[in-house]
Order: structure tokens, then C-alpha cells, then sequence
């Protein structure tokens, strides 16, 4: 009887040591469940702590910050410290398929929540996202917790659970996260928090050797190298009003995860997850005022010291630089190691002053201070492990600079780019944000927070900034139709207070009867900006543009605050609406295997709803166009009067999200478009999904130019023209897409509206019908109007009489240069005009007419059947080739060897022996120009752009019975 | 043709006998044993594969497995699979693997009828929580009973078939999982002589994981080598059902005590 028991009593043995003492406790489906408190180890005392939850009611105030997004229905968890907002399972946002994540984290009366979002999953795939179907709010005999039960999103048979619980006097939130598989597959989990930063916005700093605001590079397939185990992870956003975020684990002394721009994600390291295995994971979710991560690496320590009984100390000291003002006109950050790994890093405050925790094993500390971006300071100290006073820290001296602009003769809001005057000041000042982001020369000031951002600066009046040492030349222009003030070769060092004053003046460029609009930009109430509102809108005044169409990622924004505080309601219309932004892969391509989204969709206008989900925007995951025109018409958008614009139209992906509708439906330009859906991406042009009200054709205009550098306008257009083609016709739109001072120059490009409604006596419903109709056009500088008889650009097709010429007229302040007008017919340059007046002095005032002539159509266009004209003016292009075969121009001639072929694409070494290829580009663009040169001084206030317009299609009905498109 | 006794008694070198052992569960649940209780020890090297690029999901599963049988009597055995070594690595946007002892199996098995050509048995098996280093909270306890049969026309040939149910549930604290199948074989086996055969099977599973597990073909090759030793090679395909697996295969040694 011995024997047959062995297996059995091993068995009972086996099942105790697989059980420890932390089991899941709300795995089972029962609702009523109650995981314990998360981190029962970290305890925080205080005077007059208290703890709260409450699900926000309809017009109850949220909490504020540049990221809030807290609607009616989400749970806000609060304490005397932090108060912290989950979302209702109904509101879900960005990444994760339902709520139940955090979305607003701010500090307890500051209002600076400067969060996207923090949600749970176990990979990076979409269905590995936690997918709730119950929300508990638990305030029960002091206990103050929300509890969500659900499933992985693409496991039913995986359940998994949260709890989130406050306490009173703790800097943030206790989180624990049972999870358990279900199903009969071994899978891959690395259950984590995944902080979704968006980009432009927090950076990542993990305690590593070398590691810090360093981390490496990654893509699908070299994420494992990019994790590392650290013992926490903050993020600041590095500007004020900001916040910093961090998380601790309190079931082991190290977590694992990986950090970009986009997103971290820490937890447990990755294992393993066969069937029927489960896990439990707690830790601390922790806020702090920024700027920078100190405010966070302090609690991070000191949670440590609860958990692991870690100690730390104090450092404090003050930072000095003659001749700057830290913390006013200058930024300068501080970084304390041990040498190898550095452990947090420090914003002085307005004095000067820190103090920050390190732990309390370093000996002998080092001591970085960057300012401007570069180290400035770079020395040690003994500390012996004890707390510190380092005293004070003078860096170099540093010269300043006050400026000031008047348009007109009149100070007034105004965008100053300072730019290095010579290649040794530019290589001696050029510097990253902690190595993210594309480099500024100098980097005055975090490039996507407010001013100074980058080498920009906001005036209004004399305003005083801090220089390293150098000689620079200041640029500013009231949008791109006035004069170009300059003030050059400047030296600045310490020893001089320097002050420029930039003279700007208004030129009759724009044509009467028209109003300039920008109808995509973006502040912090999108995911991927932090420019504050009001920052924000004194970029709109500097613009000196008209109309401005404001387009967050699925949220409204109606700056109202900023507009009232500037005075500004009286000189720029907002329009308030949204672009939706995809982030939730799905299939809607038969013939494309793996998930998507359906790019970028612009919905003016939308009521602004200050305590609704998105602020009055619609949910917009997982449906095709179609269905999203649709849900926005539901959530408010008026599809009467307001427009729909496809943006962006063709491209690749950003965080692995298709932002281009063109590429993400695989349209081929050589092929016509499919007019039954057979699942086709061909066919998904006309489709109309099912239980839409709209078909996915149903948009009104599309973007041709699309930021300040017009770099895929190639592409662009090759849709406009391939639609027009076959008589599909939408208005084309030239947006900035600006979403900092630095990402684009708000208002460059531009639409330039003929319209019969002015800024006196605005009216939206006429505004939008002309631009639906495409009565304007697109431009960075130069105004290009072509017009046959009385007929100008538009969609409405006309006949032409015999012996008709194209008449053509192109302006543009001094500064712009404008080299050729290309003559569009059918998609084919057929004239290319290059005798335009050359400014004399591109700093003046005169040469504004460039052009005026005529061409007999009968030069122009066939010898019958219906033709369309665009008109462009501008440099000439880069001549680029369509290598993947698909009807688009992909690759320039990258290596100058006069042909274009796999050799310039940058991914290719060596030949694939196709004759479509698989990977292409990049495009060219017109060649860099030398110092001095026109196309430079453009650059100045433009950069990396070269000048462009074009106009909208002039439609030729030449057989009377309506457009029906043409032959190119 | 060589004398006849019976199926079991036919054969008394290494060679092994039976339904294609190869399983495609943990523990080789639902996978029969032969008939013929015999008394050996063995080492086996197995893997499987599962290769899903459309879901950008893979594994790679290796298994090194000490097995051993002792025939109580002629109708009857006990027997002990432990699997020493298993690498599971898991291939997917973040991959994991891990290295450790695998599942151990406790079985035992009688004939209920021995006719001859005819032999009709009863098996089971307990499959024991013990990769320890995989399962790192919680792990399945299966268990499998069922009949297995043989009929042997002659010394040749073999055609075999069993049902068996199984039967996995967690332990280790967290949700249960309870999960219930069954799983049918039908094959046979060429002998055409006694050091060599080949072996093929048709395995069907219904209810443990879907309304169809799997449908499968299984082949195997298997030599003796002298009078003890035994060397089978071993494989399975399968060909529908809710089965993730591309294939599988192991490599057998057999010493016959």
C-alpha cells in the first residue's frame, strides 16, 4: 500500500511549495472578490492624512494639468498628496482596449497631471493589453481602492485583475496585478506597466551603468537587447508645469523593462507563462512635482528603504553661472552617480538651490551639470556615504541677450529663431535633450515644452534670454507675407549684455478677399506635445495667421484660458476640432496579414466638452474610415457645415501605428481603384462599412503639404493627382502639423482661403464650404494664382472657351525665393517657367511680384477629353523614382550617381534582383543649401523647408457633361 | 514465417512496441502504452515545434526523459517517466525561455483480456507538477485512464488502438483551469522481422482543448540492437484541429531488462 501513496504524497509536498503564501485571489470570476493591499511593507505617516475615491459626476471638476483627460465617470483616488484618475471601462484611451488604466496622476492642488496614460499588459502586442469588464470602487473603513477584473484582450481564458489603492500621506498609488493563464499554450509574458509617454514628452531614467537618460535603440526584433534590470524608473518631462512618474517594485528588488520616447514598460523580467501558471506582481506607482526626475528618484529611495531597508542620503548645494540666471534665462540640470550609474537627476530651483537623495553606499559621488545641453561642470566629491552639502557649483560664466520685435512698428507676439552665425559656434553649441530628440543649436530650452524651445523664442517685448558663448544671428517673421528681420553676427559672451532689436513688416503678398488658416495643429491636449496652452497660443498670434483649426489627437482643445488671458479672441478664429489618431491594431485588409490602423482624420468642428470622454472627440479604435466619420457625426462633429480631412496620406508608421490611411489600405496608383469591396485594400477606398452612414471615400479634402519641410509632399500629391485622375475630387489642404516650437513652425504651410467671410464677421458655415471646395491654396511663401478667364482653382468643374489662356501671377516676400512655376496637367508637368524676378535684397521690402504671365491652353492640355491644371511655384524638385512599384515616389538619387535604383535606398547592400523592391526611399529632397545663400535665409525661420504652393485643380469640362476625370 | 506465440511473447529483444509514444500534451497525456507489460529503461530526447508568423508566436520545446517500466507480471506494469531536462523557449515580440526539470509521469497498466491475436488492457497515469523552474506558481496535475488494444493477425503485424480520457487541473493557489478530453489511436505496426519495425498511428483528440484537439499521424521507426538494446525514432504531424504544434519528434533508447 506503500508505494501506490509516494506519488500522491509528493504531490501534497509539490502543491504547498508551488503555493506560498501570495495567492490570486480574484481569478475565479467571482466579482466580490477583494485582492489584499498591495506592498503591505511601505508605511507613510503624517499629520492630517486622509485618503478619498469617487467616481467623477456629471460636471464635477476634474483634476486639472496639461494631460487631463478625466471625463464624467472616471474614478478619481486621492490623498493629501497625489490624486490619481482611473478611467471608467467605457472611456478607454490610447493603448489599452478598455479603461481601468491610470490617466491622470497630478499632485494634490498643483493641477499638473502631464500624463498619457499607465496601463497593464503582458507584451507588446495588442491582444496582450488587459481588457476589464468590471470596476469596483472600494471605500470601505478607510480602505480607498478601485478594483477591475477582465481578461487579456485576446484571451478570454486568461484572466487578470488590479487593484489600486491609496493611502494616506503616500506619494502615489499601490497597484497589484494577478493574472493567471488559462489557456492550453506556453505563452511569452512580461507582465508590466506600460507608461505610455507619446513621445515629445517624459523622458525615462533608470539607475544603471551608462544608463541614466541613455537607453539603447530599439525595434521589433531588438527589443530583448534594450532590457535591462534597474531598481526603478522615473520620468520627468523636465519642464514646468510637469510632473514626474516613476514606479518601484515591491516583490523584488529589480524590475525589467525598456524605455524610448514612446513608452516604458517595467515589471517582472519576461519568463514563460505555461498553462495554468499565474502570477502576482505589486508595486508603487509615484508622482512628484518636476521638473526633472529628482523629485521621483527621492521617493523611489525612500520606498526602497521600506522595502529592502536600502539607505539614503540628502545632497544639497547650490548652482551658480555668472552673467545667467539659473533657473530664469537659463536651464541647468545636475546628474549625481557614483561614477558608473547615475541616480537621479536635478532641476535647480529659481535660487539655484538643490537637494536630491542618492543612496547611501557612494562613497564618491559625481557630479555632472549640463547646461544648454552640454556638460558644463564635471567634477567628485566624498561624501563617505553621509548627507552632503555640496556648496556651491559655478559654472562657466554665460552671456545674455534681451530681444525685442515690433511688426509694423508695434511690439507684438513674434517666433525669434537664434541661430548659430558660423560652423564653430553652430559645432560648438549643438546638443540633444539627454540624447532624445534631433539636436538644437543651441538648445536654449527643452524643444517641446514651452519657450525657449530648441533655438526659438516667444517675444513680446523685451524678452531676456541666456547664450553660451558664440556669435549668432536672430530671424523672425509675422508668418511668411512680411519681411524678414535680422539682426546678424552677434557675439555674445560674458562679458557684454547684449540687446537686438528685429524690425518686421507686413507685405501685401496674401490676395485680398482671403483669410490664411492652419488647419492642423497641436498643443499639450495631444498626446505627443507639452507646449502649454498658452505658449501654444501665442505661436497662433506670432503666425499672424487667421483661422486655425485646432486638431488634437483625439481630443478637443478650445484654449480658451490662453485665448482670454493674450486678449487673442479678437485676432485668430479657432475652430475646435480633433484628429483622430489610431493606436489600436486591427485587421481591415484581406490581403495584408498583420494588424492596423487606419491613419490620421481631422473632424471640424467639434464642440469643446470640458468634462466629457476626449473633450467632446469620439472613440475612434478599430473601425474603418467610414465607421469613424460616423462616430464622429454621433459625438458632435457637424458634417453639415464642418469638413473631413485626410492628413497625411501616405507614409510609414510611428510607434508601430500606421499614420497614413494611402499606405495602410496598400493603395497601388498604377492600378485603378476597386469599385466592389473584395477586402481588397483596393477596394477599401469606396467601401462603406457596415452600419456606417458614411463610405470611406467620404472625406472632403485631403493634406497635400504637410509640415514645415514639405518632405513627402511627393507623395501627396502623387494621391491627389491619381483621385483627380479618375474623377474622385477633394480639396487639397497645406497644414503645419506643429506641435512644439521646435516640430513644425505653426502656420507653415498654410492654406490660403478665398472666401467671402472675413475675420469682422466670421462665419464658419461659409468658410468650411469654400475650403470643401477647394477655393485655395497651399503655401510656405509664395502665392501662386492661376486662373482661366474668370474661372480660379476649385472643384467646381467649367468649360473653357476656345483660344482660353492660363493666366498666372506669383508673389512672395523677398526672403522667399521662387525659382520655377511647374504647370500640372493630369499629373504631368508640362510647362516649367523659370524667368521669375529675383529679389534684390532678401531682407527688403520691394521685388514682391515675381510673375505675371499667360499661356495659351492649347499649349497646355490635350487635344480633347477632360484635363484638370494645378500650378505650383517654388524651388524645383528633387527628382525621385517609385522603385517599390506602387505608383509613388519613394527614393531619390541618394547617392548621387545620377540613376535611382536599390543602391540609394538605405536599407539595401546589396542588389534584392527585383524589379519591384520590397524596402525604398528615403526620397530626396531639393540639395542643402550654402550659408548666405536665398534657400538658406529661407531656412532661417523655415527650417529644413523649401519654399512651395500650389493651387487648387482647375477642372475642365471640355465635352459639357461634367468631370469625369482624365488620361494623365 | 517465424513461430507464432502470441504479440507480447513474439518479441523479447529491446524493440519496442505499441502506439507512437510521442505526445503532444505535458507528461504525454493520453498517449497509450503497449500492451505488453515489459521491464526496461530508457532515455528519450524529444522536441517540438510551433512556428505562427501571422501571430508572430513560436516555441521551441526540448525534452531530455529518463523512463523506466517494470512488468509486475505478464499482464501487468508500472511505470515512471521523469522528465530530467526541458527548454521551453517561447518566440514571440518579447521573447522568454526557460531551462529546468519538465513533468513527471506515474502509470501503471493490465491486461483485461489476452486472446489470442487479441490482447485488451487497462492503462492510466498521473502527471506530476514538477518543472519546477517553468511553472513557477502555479502547474498543471493531469492525469489519463483508458483501453488500449492490440490485435496481431500475425507475428508481422500489429493493429493497435486505444481511448483514453484525460484529465489536467492547476495546483499551486491560483484559479483551477479544470480541463477534460479524450483521445483516440488507431495504428499499426509492421514487423518484418523481429530487430526492425515501423509503426503508424492516427490520433484524434476532441474536448480537452476545443470541441476538436487535434487529428494527427504519427510514424515511428524501431530497431533492435542485440538482444536488449532498442533504438526508436519517432514522429509526430498534426494535421487539424486547435493544435498550435508544426511537429514533433524524439529519439528513443530502450534497455530491456
Amino acid at each position: 500500500m506503500t508505494r501506490p501513496l509516494l506519488p500522491f504524497l509528493a504531490l501534497f509536498s509539490l502543491t504547498g511549495s508551488l503555493t506560498g503564501c501570495d495567492t490570486p485571489k480574484c481569478l475565479d470570476g467571482d466579482d466580490s472578490c477583494l485582492m489584499p493591499t498591495p506592498c503591505p511593507e511601505v508605511t507613510y505617516t503624517c499629520d492630517g492624512g486622509y485618503s478619498e475615491v469617487y467616481t467623477l459626476a456629471d460636471g464635477q471638476t476634474a483634476p486639472g494639468g496639461m494631460g487631463a483627460l478625466a471625463a464624467t465617470g472616471d474614478v478619481v483616488l486621492g490623498n493629501d498628496k497625489v490624486v490619481v484618475v482611473i478611467d471608467a471601462l467605457d472611456h478607454p484611451h490610447f493603448i489599452a482596449p478598455t479603461g481601468g488604466a491610470v490617466l491622470d496622476f497630478s499632485i494634490r492642488g498643483q493641477d499638473n497631471d502631464s500624463l498619457r496614460h499607465i496601463f497593464t499588459a503582458t507584451g507588446l502586442l495588442p491582444e496582450e493589453a488587459a481588457h476589464y469588464t468590471s470596476l469596483r470602487v472600494i471605500d470601505d473603513n478607510g480602505t480607498t481602492a478601485v478594483q477591475v477584473l477582465g481578461t487579456l484582450d485576446g484571451y478570454p481564458d486568461i484572466p487578470i485583475a488590479t487593484r489600486y489603492e491609496i493611502r494616506p500621506c503616500e506619494p502615489g498609488v499601490r497597484v497589484r496585478t494577478e493574472i493567471a493563464n488559462g489557456t492550453p499554450d506556453a505563452l511569452s509574458m512580461y507582465l508590466t506597466d506600460a507608461f505610455y509617454w507619446g513621445d515629445r514628452n517624459s523622458l525615462a531614467f533608470t539607475p544603471r551603468p551608462g544608463g541614466g537618460f541613455n537607453h539603447p535603440e530599439f525595434g521589433l526584433s531588438t527589443i530583448t537587447d534594450a532590457f535591462f534590470d534597474v531598481p526603478y524608473m522615473v520620468a520627468g518631462m523636465h519642464s514646468a508645469p510637469g510632473t514626474t512618474y516613476g514606479v518601484v517594485s515591491c516583490d523584488a528588488e529589480t524590475e525589467s523593462g525598456f524605455q524610448s520616447v514612446y513608452v516604458s514598460a517595467m515589471g517582472p523580467p519576461p519568463r514563460p507563462f505555461p498553462s495554468k501558471d499565474w502570477q502576482v506582481y505589486e508595486r508603487f506607482l509615484l508622482a512628484s512635482n518636476g521638473p526633472s526626475v529628482s523629485g521621483g528618484a527621492d521617493i523611489a529611495l525612500e520606498l526602497r528603504n521600506m522595502l529592502w531597508d536600502e539607505a539614503f542620503v540628502t545632497i544639497t548645494g547650490k548652482v551658480e553661472a555668472p552673467g545667467g540666471h539659473i533657473g530664469d534665462t537659463m536651464r541647468a540640470a545636475i546628474t549625481l552617480s557614483d561614477g558608473d550609474t547615475p541616480w537621479t537627476n536635478i532641476v535647480p530651483n529659481a535660487d539655484g538651490t538643490f537637494s536630491a537623495r542618492v543612496p547611501a553606499t557612494i562613497q564618491d559621488l559625481g557630479i555632472e551639470v549640463e547646461a544648454f545641453g552640454q556638460v558644463a561642470l564635471s567634477t567628485t566629491a566624498n561624501i563617505g556615504g553621509k548627507d552632503t552639502d555640496l556648496g556651491t557649483l559655478t559654472l562657466p560664466a554665460v552671456g545674455e541677450v534681451s530681444i525685442n520685435v515690433t511688426i509694423d512698428g508695434e511690439e507684438d507676439h513674434a517666433l525669434v529663431f537664434v541661430i548659430p552665425a558660423d560652423d564653430a559656434t553652430e559645432e560648438s553649441v549643438s546638443s540633444t535633450t539627454f540624447g532624445a530628440w534631433e539636436p538644437c543649436a543651441p538648445l536654449l530650452g527643452l524643444p517641446h515644452g514651452g519657450s525657449p524651445g530648441c533655438n526659438r523664442v516667444l517675444v513680446d517685448g523685451e524678452t531676456t534670454i541666456a547664450l553660451p558663448d558664440g556669435n549668432y544671428d536672430f530671424y523672425s517673421a509675422a508668418g511668411p507675407f512680411s519681411t524678414l528681420g535680422a539682426v546678424t553676427n552677434v557675439h555674445i559672451d560674458a562679458s557684454t549684455a547684449q540687446s537686438v532689436l528685429l524690425e518686421v513688416a507686413t507685405l501685401p503678398v496674401e490676395p485680398d478677399g482671403t483669410l490664411s488658416g492652419d488647419f492642423h495643429v497641436h498643443g499639450s491636449a495631444s498626446f505627443d506635445s507639452e507646449i502649454p496652452d498658452l505658449d501654444r497660443v501665442k505661436a497662433f498670434l506670432a503666425s499672424r495667421i487667421d483661422v486655425i483649426a485646432t486638431t488634437d489627437h483625439d481630443s478637443v482643445n478650445d484654449y480658451a484660458a490662453a485665448v482670454a488671458e493674450l486678449g487673442a479672441d479678437e485676432r485668430i478664429e479657432l475652430i475646435t476640432g480633433s484628429e483622430s489618431t489610431g493606436h489600436l491594431l486591427f485587421h481591415f485588409r484581406d490581403d495584408y496579414s498583420f494588424p492596423q490602423v487606419i491613419g490620421h482624420w481631422i473632424f471640424w468642428p467639434i464642440p469643446y466638452d470640458p468634462t466629457g470622454p476626449y473633450r467632446g472627440s469620439a472613440y475612434d479604435e478599430k473601425v474603418e474610415p467610414g465607421m469613424l466619420f460616423t462616430k464622429e457625426q454621433e459625438a458632435g462633429w457637424d458634417a453639415d457645415i464642418g469638413v473631413n480631412q485626410l492628413n497625411h496620406p501616405f507614409g510609414g508608421t510611428q510607434f508601430g501605428r500606421d499614420y497614413s490611411w494611402g499606405t495602410a489600405a496598400g493603395f497601388d496608383l498604377t492600378e485603378p481603384l476597386k469599385a466592389e469591396y473584395d477586402g481588397t485594400g483596393q477596394s477599401l477606398f469606396f467601401h462603406t462599412p457596415d452600419g456606417a452612414a458614411f463610405s470611406n471615400a467620404d472625406y472632403d479634402v485631403q493634406e497635400v503639404m504637410n509640415g514645415s519641410k514639405n518632405e513627402n509632399y511627393l507623395q501627396y500629391r502623387a494621391l491627389w493627382f491619381y483621385l483627380l485622375n479618375q474623377g474622385i475630387l477633394r480639396g487639397g489642404t497645406a497644414n503645419s502639423d506643429s506641435h512644439s516650437l521646435t516640430e513644425n513652425v505653426l502656420g507653415t504651410p498654410r492654406n490660403v482661403v478665398f472666401t467671402s467671410t472675413t475675420m469682422d464677421d466670421f462665419d464658419l458655415a461659409t468658410f468650411d464650404a469654400d475650403v470643401r471646395s477647394g477655393h485655395m491654396i497651399g503655401t510656405n511663401g509664395p502665392i501662386v494664382l492661376a486662373r482661366i478667364g474668370t474661372h480660379t482653382p476649385g472643384l467646381e468643374p467649367f468649360t473653357p472657351a476656345d483660344g482660353d489662356v492660363l493666366t498666372i501671377d506669383v508673389s512672395a516676400a523677398p526672403w522667399v525665393p521662387v525659382d520655377e512655376v511647374r504647370v500640372v496637367v493630369n499629373g504631368v508637368v508640362v510647362k516649367t517657367i523659370t524667368d521669375l524676378v529675383v529679389p534684390a535684397d532678401p531682407f527688403g521690402s520691394d521685388d514682391i511680384a515675381r510673375l505675371s504671365t499667360t499661356v495659351p491652353l492649347s499649349e497646355l492640355v490635350p487635344a480633347s477629353g477632360d484635363a484638370w491644371i494645378v500650378v505650383e511655384a517654388g524651388t524645383a524638385l528633387a527628382d525621385n523614382a517609385d522603385l517599390d512599384c506602387n505608383g509613388t515616389p519613394d527614393t531619390g538619387d541618394n547617392n548621387n550617381d545620377g540613376t535611382i535604383d536599390w543602391r540609394d535606398v538605405a536599407e539595401l547592400t546589396e542588389d534584392p534582383e527585383v524589379d519591384c523592391l520590397d524596402t525604398t526611399g528615403p526620397l530626396a529632397e531639393p540639395p542643402e543649401p550654402e550659408r548666405g545663400d536665398p534657400d538658406w535665409i529661407f531656412r532661417t525661420v523655415t527650417p529644413s523647408g523649401y519654399p512651395l504652393s500650389f493651387t487648387n485643380p482647375l477642372l475642365l469640362d471640355r465635352d459639357g457633361n461634367g468631370f469625369t476625370g482624365s488620361t494623365p | 514465417m517465424m513461430p507464432y506465440a502470441s504479440a507480447c511473447e513474439a518479441v523479447e529483444n529491446g524493440i519496442a512496441s505499441g502506439e507512437v509514444q510521442l505526445g503532444l500534451v505535458d507528461g504525454d497525456l493520453g498517449i497509450a502504452r503497449s500492451v505488453c507489460p515489459t521491464t526496461r529503461v530508457g532515455f528519450t530526447a524529444g522536441g517540438a515545434a510551433i512556428i505562427e508568423t501571422e501571430n508572430l508566436y513560436g516555441r521551441i520545446l526540448g525534452t531530455g526523459t529518463l523512463k523506466g517500466s517494470l512488468a509486475l507480471s505478464k499482464r501487468s506494469e508500472l511505470y515512471l517517466s521523469i522528465e530530467g531536462l526541458r527548454y521551453d523557449s517561447i518566440i514571440a515580440p518579447i521573447s522568454s525561455s526557460g531551462l529546468g526539470p519538465g513533468y513527471t509521469a506515474v502509470g501503471a497498466g493490465t491486461q483485461l483480456v489476452n486472446h489470442e491475436p487479441m490482447t485488451l488492457a487497462v492503462q492510466g497515469k498521473v502527471v506530476l507538477p514538477t518543472a519546477f523552474t517553468i511553472d513557477t506558481h502555479g502547474a498543471p496535475l493531469a492525469m489519463d485512464a483508458g483501453l488500449v488494444g492490440s490485435w496481431s493477425p500475425t507475428v508481422h503485424w500489429t493493429v493497435h488502438g486505444s481511448v483514453m480520457g484525460m484529465y489536467s487541473m492547476a495546483v499551486g493557489g491560483g484559479p483551477l483551469f479544470p480541463r477534460g478530453g479524450v483521445t483516440l489511436d488507431v495504428g499499426g505496426e509492421w514487423r518484418p522481422t523481429f530487430g526492425f519495425s515501423v509503426v503508424v498511428d492516427g490520433r484524434t483528440g476532441f474536448l480537452y482543448t476545443d470541441a476538436l484537439d487535434v487529428v494527427s499521424a504519427g510514424i515511428g521507426i524501431r530497431g533492435a540492437i542485440g538482444h536488449h538494446a532498442g533504438l526508436a525514432l519517432e514522429a509526430v504531424k498534426p494535421l487539424a484541429g486547435r493544435e498550435r504544434t508544426l511537429a514533433g519528434a524524439e529519439l528513443r533508447f530502450d534497455w530491456r531488462i
